[in-house]
């Protein structure tokens, strides 16, 4: 057998010799992602079964550990390598808005999710750095900032930790969660004491879109520009490589041509290449959402709510399924598809979302998907598109008429 | 091959607060201060804790058809493996599966070549422990895992190179005898050319893009020949077992294609860097002790 490439090469032979190229090249010093991308790519186009191909991606990165300046796994991929049950479609959360009590206009608390594992009030403060100064805007402040006592009108009273993080500007966004639910019918949350009468919406509709599917290999690599920031030029592109060496991809398929033109701007996608709208700032306020995608190729979506602000807008989500291959720097093989987030609104802008401060979860990871450019203040209704290789979901969102006091 | 060929390694190891001698000899590994591991391991089947001698054993055997030894190991001298930290191994047995206690090297002089590390010195006694690198890599410490290989690939006194000679054999012969499922060919092959490659690139000082390495069938006679300079090399599996293995791959500056173990000798059939051909012939003595090996080369 040849390994030289004068025909297509096997697709477990050419993933061996890329853990051989990386394994003994000699700038190897850190754990990378090389392998579990192209894994991930030969998975994904249906040339290479998951389990060949993880155990390859894992005993070179074992090897790698073995080896004077590798390291340590990781506990991630021990954690991994357990066995996780099937992921399954999420159920829609029950979001609620909370009537602004704060007197103070420093901070705020505009919404409540009431799920059946733990009940969580959304927090946003841009004020004073001083804690005793924050926690005197709670009647009951015992254990701020690291947690306050949360109650519901059952009288039912869980601790709620904070999680979250500061902006640079000194302020700060994130929730307090219990670790148990409180009821999911309670009329107000007290938080530290402090009362928030709850408003629960209808949720959004939810849609599922069938995109235009051209080769496996075509459609891999459209959704990983769209959906991955650091997407290399195809000449210089190991997952393109591969395609090419195993014949998945053939050299004259137009989807190279439009790589290129796209390389490095993240914005392709033929469902989603609309013209990107948005100049100003735009307008301030919370929609409730509180819908739920189906699953997608492996992936589903939960949204809570979404906020926007003068130099965007935030969608608070918890994304569960795959798509996690190289969040840790790891090797990990995982060809489902992590969500490409987009948005179009009935003015014609579309917007394009990117992950920020998340926290992962074996299953997924929450926090805020970013959009830019800012919301446009006249749009009345905007499609939020979380998009896998072949499907997307719509998420169709009435936004309110804004106010104009900001 | 025969695996008799290589010369015997012994490794001490820390085993229910004494030091155990694990041998290797003509492809086997053995537990000399135990007298029934079989039957430990039999106990240990219906709830006990195996000591750390028998479980060794028993990976080693799980281990020598493990295609995974293949992509864990050394490549040779040029891909140098980490020794293990002594303080990972504290005097006194086993902390868990996988984990072997105190390991120290009191093996047999290993052949160059082959070996990703050695003694820098003879182990003085228990508390010594020290590896050289032969990358000039550092020496560090590497963590635990619950992969049972890695802690034999982690064992001393030239026992992983042991198991990466028998695993080689193993598959020469599964080769040969036509016993070698599809699915084994891509790490088959994979573990062949990366070695040759190795072994070329240190010799010729080319680098893999000029080289092209292709396996052949059982039996093939291997060439090598250099096209429009590239380097082109055509060998079967079992070169590993017969010429990688044993430290053959380089002889008196000339690169091995292939040997050939017959009574009292070794003969070789070796290029130089003009890639011309020559045979070498190794005598072998009589006695291992006493006798002494006489290099011969054929005009």
């Amino acid at each position: 057998m040849s390994v030289t490439p004068s025909a297509f090469i096997d697709p477990e032979l050419y993933l061996r010799l890329e853990g051989e190229r990386t394994l003994l090249a000699a700038e190897r010093t850190q754990p990378n992602g090389v392998l579990g991308a192209i894994g991930s790519a030969l998975v994904a186009v249906g040339i290479l079964p998951l389990g060949v191909a993880s155990v390859i991606a894992d005993d070179y990165a074992l090897a790698s550990e073995l080896r004077p300046g590798g390291h340590p796994g990781f506990p991630f991929r021990g954690l991994r390598q357990a066995s996780l049950p099937a992921v399954t479609a999420p159920m829609p959360p029950v979001v609620a808005s909370c009537e602004r009590v704060d007197p103070h206009t420093d901070g705020n608390i505009p919404y409540a999710v009431l799920d059946d594992s733990s009940t969580e009030l959304a927090v946003t403060y841009d004020g004073s750095q001083d804690w005793q100064v924050v926690a005197q805007r709670f009647p009951n402040p015992a254990g701020f900032p690291q947690s306050l006592q949360m109650t519901d009108d059952t009288g039912q009273s869980l601790p709620a930790h904070f999680s979250g993080g500061g902006g640079g500007n000194g302020g700060w966004a994130g929730r307090f969660e219990t670790q148990a639910p409180l009821s999911q019918h309670t009329r107000w949350l007290e938080l530290g004491g402090m009362r928030l009468n709850l408003t629960r919406t209808s949720p959004p509709p939810v849609r599922v879109e069938q995109l235009d599917a051209t080769s496996p290999a075509a459609d891999f690599l459209r959704h990983r520009a769209a959906s991955d920031d650091h997407v290399p030029p195809p000449d210089a592109d190991p997952v393109v490589a591969a395609l090419l060496a195993t014949g998945a991809l053939g050299v004259d398929d137009p989807v190279l041509v439009e790589l290129g033109h796209f390389a490095g701007s993240a914005q392709f996608h033929p469902a989603i290449s609309l013209p990107f709208s948005g100049l100003g700032r735009g307008p301030i306020g919370t929609v409730m959402l509180g819908a739920a995608t189906p699953l997608l190729e492996g992936n589903a979506a939960v949204v809570y709510a979404l906020t926007s602000a003068p130099d965007g807008f935030r969608v608070d989500t918890f994304e569960v399924g795959g798509g996690s291959s190289g969040h840790f720097g790891l090797q990990d093989v995982d060809p489902t598809p992590a969500f490409a987030w987009r948005a179009r609104d009935d003015r014609g802008g579309s917007y394009r979302g990117r992950w920020q401060g998340w926290s992962g979860a074996l299953h997924g990871r929450r926090g805020d998907v970013h959009f830019t450019p800012p919301l446009d203040p006249d749009a009345r209704s905007l499609l939020l598109t979380p998009t896998a290789r072949i499907s997307r979901a719509v998420i169709e969102i009435t936004l309110p008429k804004w106010s104009t006091e900001q | 091959m025969s695996l008799g060929l290589l010369p015997p390694a012994t490794a001490l190891i820390g085993c229910h607060a004494e030091r155990h001698r694990l041998r290797w000899e003509s492809g086997r590994l053995q537990a000399l201060d135990h007298d029934d591991v079989d039957g430990e391991l039999a106990l240990s089947a219906l709830g006990g804790e195996p000591t750390p001698c028998a479980q060794i054993l028993a990976n080693w055997r799980k281990a020598q058809d493990d295609l995974r030894v293949f992509v864990l190991a050394s490549r040779g001298a040029a891909d140098p493996l980490t020794p293990p930290a002594p303080e990972q191994f504290p005097p006194g047995g086993m902390t868990g599966p996988g984990n072997f206690g105190s390991l120290l090297a009191a093996g047999a002089p290993q052949p160059a070549g082959l070996f990703a590390y050695a003694p820098l010195r003879p182990p003085a006694g228990f508390s010594s422990f020290a590896y050289a690198t032969s990358g000039g890599g550092s020496v560090g410490s590497v963590e635990p895992a619950p992969d049972p290989l890695f802690a034999l690939l982690q064992l001393p006194g030239g026992l992983p190179d042991r198991l990466v000679a028998t695993v080689a054999t193993t598959w020469a012969q599964r080769l040969a005898d036509g016993a070698a499922p599809q699915s084994a060919t891509a790490a088959l092959t994979v573990a062949l050319v990366s070695r040759i490659r190795l072994a070329l690139q240190g010799w010729l000082g080319e680098n893999a893009a000029t080289m092209d390495v292709v396996m052949l069938a059982p039996g093939s006679v291997p060439t090598i020949e250099r096209a429009a300079g590239v380097v082109r090399v055509e060998l079967p599996f079992s070169w590993l077992a017969d010429v990688w293995v044993p430290g053959l791959t380089h002889v008196l500056g000339r690169f091995t294609l292939a040997s050939r173990a017959s009574e009292g000798s070794i003969e070789l059939d070796t290029v130089g860097t003009g890639l011309d051909h020559r045979p070498v012939t190794i005598a072998l003595g009589d006695e291992p002790a006493g006798g002494s090996d006489v290099l011969r080369p054929e005009p």
